[in-house]
């Protein structure tokens, strides 16, 4: 499906090569193209967000783009979490009725207008069910599945009129909600959240009075999981470089506590793990929320199924992300109820247009520029201003005076062009059945985009902490306080990529510590500047309204940004990609293993990623294969919670499966690993995020 | 109060129970070819030599002050002349050299341990005494494991228990665990292979048998050197007949050890030995059960 409101230009540009790209290809019918070409294009040329935007604001863009890259230039923003526990409770005709009421007594003509576009909308939702049920019952016809598929038409049917009883009938319910939604938006990551919560009393109720057992439970959330996996996303060619392998994020949450610290995990949770452990698919991205008083058998249930290898369900933690996000204004229920949406970033359930991935700020960049004259390493173009360079700051403090500089001067710049992108979303692009399930857009009458939602979050990505740490430590201990290495010595190695200076580029590695091994000199680098850099933003107020916040993840973009950055003084040469994830280590460095690791991160403030962090863990299998290994990372998760680390994914692979996957792609098509904040196929990753993935450590080798 | 250790392992978990910590000391009075620690057998730093991590400088060469380390395309140590200075290390950029020993006080060394402490509470471990043997030291290992205790730490000590009755006495209570190992029940076959009789450790091991203190017995399976049925039965039985309240876990043959002989120049005997197969542990595993002894898998 293309969505020419949102981008065209791009498609235009790229829809000969999208089934040969390196990255997330499609398969294009040639006839499409013509009429893309022919019809399509020529009504929506220069009227597209995408158009809209270039012709406003791209060169504001252009100019700060190897330092800040700015999301949601072409599709829509997605990344929200609907209310669809109360889309169960009234079903689209209940939420029509109380559309048509609001519009009979509304005066304003803009709201008028909004309400008339949400009564269209829930209109043809129903409408769109009641195509199903006719087409089920057309299947039914002389089929030997006639019994299942009548049954299918009555809940199509029912569900067109009235609220979802049953649990079969809530889960189809659903799943039109978030069809529907995708077919409004071109967007991914649109997260159902805590559905172990909202779905149990349908499910209570029905295996109370026999009409359900665990099994056909089972067998219902099957079937949704693989309708998970049918909705793919098609992005341009650069953003599927930055998030790679096809990801859409529906993300579910499990377990965690509700009100009170009561544990809130029941046996949803475990049919959803279980669904997870029988089938390893990419989606959903099931997401465990752990806190003090999860139960063991939760801990062991979880960890069983992260030895599987999917790298699912990755890991939440309540102690640490309710208090971020109520220092974010949101109450405490809201915040107790938290859900993830797409790979990592949190956010409430239903009420909060959280624009999580508004932009990513390459701190690594900026440090670049505050060596360099505020020039560019790799092409030598002015970027930002010019405060000096290594060889002319005297001290330490002097060159942290200029890195400051350099990111409030991108920083201003950053929150200029986000401007721009909400503005022209808010024209081009107005969700109103989004806004349908999103409160308070119904009771105020304003569309989502523009500020309807009860919470305005804006997300800003900090990266990369490790390298900023490990670059700022090199300089500061061998260049400041040992005196080891000359600033002009240094400088130039940069400037050159470390040609015939080896040997220096070793010492780098070698002799200054490293992010990720517990050492508080260069830890605590990172954390003050996450703390810096958050806190200037926390001063500002988005284009809704509503606040800036910070996160800590990458996706995928490690590798993309990486290859905008020169060499850098933590020994990382030019072009290679920075650390992975967010709050990883950089890869091979953190040589003292997970707990050490864990430390590290732990030190940087966990309420500075409220919008969501992200940390990289790899084991092995056999860490996995008995139940002492299983009981030690149970363990080791509690320490997690006990941390107050917000998030950690693990993936559990061997180097050699991933070696032979390479070798022999054909072989190894159902290896799944988890990226960043999602799970991918690996055959279908570009080699260089294949290598990437091989060379991070591995724990739990032996000797 | 000073010793030596030659390093420190975070996230140990094969040494005790739960998330451990695990500080391995200076000095073994066995010589045992198999042995995985071989930099751990004698006191003072062992120069080990990582070629792999070379970058070529040569700058180690330039550093050494006795002439034991030439450098002609890649660096070469002459075993004999070094006197284990540690100055190639330092002057290493690459890390492709390091010096593998260091003095450091108990207190400091529980300091450095306890940096885990969260995850000993979050998942019931510790902190573990290993080596070379911490008998070697045993005042140093004494003030260590007090120390830690008085943090409240589980400690667990793992020795050969080749040490006089009077050290094992001295130290008795204060491990919380005791994980010993037992190789071979033949004295003249020890003598062979490990360079000392087994008695001593026969004896300490029923002394602390008879101690009721908590205790693992750990069986090394060697091919070639302790993995007959014969011995293997023995030792069975023998654990059974002394204290039928230790398991026994046996720690199979590892050839990772190999590189490590490699990086100081040590000659390595088990050169080219096979791992066992999952069915060959299961056999072994059923000759020791057979005697009477539950075995840890």
């Amino acid at each position: 499906m293309v969505f020419p409101e949102a981008g065209i230009s791009w498609i235009d540009r790229e829809i000969e090569h999208l089934h040969t790209r390196p990255q997330d290809r499609f398969a294009v019918d040639p006839r499409d193209i013509v009429i893309f070409r022919e019809e399509i294009l020529p009504f929506w040329k220069g009227k597209s967000l995408e158009d809209i935007l270039r012709t406003e604001s791209g060169m504001l863009i252009d100019a700060i783009g190897r330092v800040v890259k700015i999301n949601q230039k072409d599709h829509a923003q997605g990344h929200i979490c609907p209310d669809t526990k109360g889309w169960l409770t009234h079903g689209p005709q209940e939420l029509c009725e109380r559309a048509k009421t609001k519009l009979a007594s509304e005066t304003d003509e803009k709201k008028k207008l909004f309400y008339r576009s949400t009564v269209m909308v829930l209109d043809a939702s129903s409408r769109f069910m009641l195509r199903y049920a006719a087409l089920a019952r057309e299947l039914a016809k002389g089929s030997e599945y006639a019994a299942d598929l009548e049954e299918n038409a009555r809940i199509c049917e029912k569900l067109a009129k009235q609220p979802a009883e049953t649990f079969h009938e809530a889960v189809q319910s659903l799943w039109f909600l978030y069809v529907i939604l995708h077919m409004e938006s071109n967007a991914s990551s649109f997260s159902p959240g805590r559905m172990d919560q909202y779905l149990y009393p349908y499910y209570k109720r029905d295996t109370d009075s026999g009409v359900l057992d665990n099994e056909g439970a089972l067998e219902i959330i099957h079937c949704l999981w693989l309708k998970f996996n049918q909705i793919v996303y098609l992005r341009n060619s650069h953003s599927a470089k930055y998030f790679a392998g096809f990801p859409i994020g529906f993300n579910v949450a499990i377990g965690g506590q509700i009100k009170g610290g009561v544990d809130a995990a029941n046996e949803l949770s475990y049919i959803f793990l279980k669904a997870q452990e029988d089938l390893l698919l990419p989606q959903p991205n099931l997401s465990a929320r752990l806190f003090d008083g999860s139960s063991q058998a939760f801990i062991e249930a979880c960890v069983r199924v992260i030895g599987k290898g999917g790298g699912m369900p990755q890991i939440f933690n309540d102690k640490s992300i309710i208090p971020a996000l109520m220092k974010q204004g949101i109450s405490e229920e809201d915040a107790t109820n938290y859900a993830i949406v797409g790979c990592v970033e949190l956010t409430t359930h239903g009420n909060n247009l959280g624009w999580s991935d508004a932009a990513m700020f390459n701190v690594v960049k900026a440090l670049e520029l505050a060596v360099n004259h505020g020039k560019c390493l790799l092409t030598g173009k002015h970027l930002g201003p010019d405060l000096g360079a290594l060889d002319d700051y005297g001290t330490y403090a002097e060159l942290e005076h200029a890195l400051a500089a350099e990111v409030d001067y991108f920083s201003e710049k950053m929150i200029e062009a986000c401007e721009a992108v909400e503005r022209i979303h808010q024209e081009i692009l107005p969700s109103p059945f989004l806004s349908c399930v999103i409160n308070d857009c119904m009771e105020k009458g304003v569309d989502v985009t523009a500020g309807g939602a009860q919470y305005n979050l804006s997300g800003i990505q900090i990266i990369q902490p490790a390298n900023i740490a490990d670059s700022l430590a090199a300089i500061k201990k061998l260049v400041f306080d040992e005196k080891r290495i000359a600033p002009a010595e240094l400088l130039q190695a940069l400037r050159s990529n470390f040609e015939d200076r080896e040997p220096l580029r070793q010492v780098l590695l070698n002799s200054a510590p490293k992010y990720g091994n517990d050492i508080d000199e260069v830890d605590e680098i990172a954390a003050k500047w996450v703390a810096y850099f958050s806190e200037r933003l926390a001063k500002r107020t988005n284009y809704r309204g509503g606040r800036y916040h910070t996160g800590m993840y990458t996706v995928s973009a490690h590798v993309a940004m990486g290859q905008n950055v020169g060499a850098s003084a933590d020994g990382r040469k030019s072009r290679e990609p920075l650390a992975d994830g967010g709050m990883s280590a950089m890869y091979g460095r953190d040589v003292n293993g997970p707990t050490s690791l864990l430390k590290s991160v732990s030190k940087l403030d966990s309420g500075y990623g409220s919008n969501g962090t992200l940390l990289n863990m790899k084991f092995l299998p056999a860490f996995f294969k008995t139940g002492e290994g299983i009981q030690k990372f149970a363990g080791l998760l509690r320490a997690f919670v006990a941390l107050g680390i917000n998030h950690v994914q693990f993936n559990v692979v061997n180097k050699d499966d991933l070696l032979a996957a390479q070798r022999e792609p054909e072989k190894h098509r159902n290896l799944t690993i988890r990226v960043a904040g999602y799970t991918a196929y690996f055959t279908e990753l570009a080699r260089d995020l294949q290598d990437e993935i091989i060379a991070r450590t591995a724990y739990g080798d032996i000797a | 109060m000073t010793g030596e250790i030659f390093d420190i392992k975070r996230f140990a978990v094969h040494d005790g129970p739960g998330i451990r910590a695990t500080a391995f000391l200076k000095g073994c009075p066995l010589n045992c070819a198999w042995c995985h620690n071989p930099e751990g057998k004698r006191p003072g730093s062992e120069i080990c030599l990582l070629e792999l991590q070379c970058i070529g400088c040569g700058a180690c060469a330039k550093a050494c002050p006795n002439g034991a380390l030439v450098f002609d395309s890649a660096p070469a140590i002459s075993r004999e002349r070094c006197i284990r200075c540690g100055r190639c290390a330092k002057a290493c950029p690459a890390g492709a050299i390091a010096a593998k020993g260091m003095k450091i006080t108990a207190e400091a060394l529980v300091a450095e341990l306890s940096k885990e402490e969260i995850f000993f509470q979050a998942s019931g471990g510790g902190i573990t005494l290993s080596g070379g043997d911490p008998l070697f030291q045993p005042e140093f290992t004494a003030e260590t494991l007090r120390l830690a205790r008085a943090k409240g730490f589980h400690t667990a000590l793992e020795t050969c228990l080749y040490a006089a009755p009077s050290v094992l006495e001295a130290l008795l209570d204060l491990p919380d665990l005791w994980i010993v190992d037992i190789k071979l029940m033949d004295e003249e076959e020890h003598k062979k292979k490990t360079g000392r009789s087994n008695a001593p450790i026969l004896k300490n091991y029923e002394r602390l048998a008879a101690s009721g203190r908590p205790m693992l017995t750990r069986i090394p399976i060697i091919p070639g050197y302790t993995d007959s049925i014969d011995n293997l039965n023995s030792i069975g039985k023998y654990i059974a007949a002394t204290n039928a309240k230790s398991a026994a876990e046996p720690m199979f043959y590892n050839p990772l050890a190999e590189s490590k002989y490699k990086s100081y120049d040590m000659e390595y005997s088990l050169l080219r030995a096979q791992p066992y197969t999952e069915e060959q542990e299961d056999y072994y595993r059923n000759i020791i059960t057979a005697a009477g002894v539950a075995v840890i898998i």
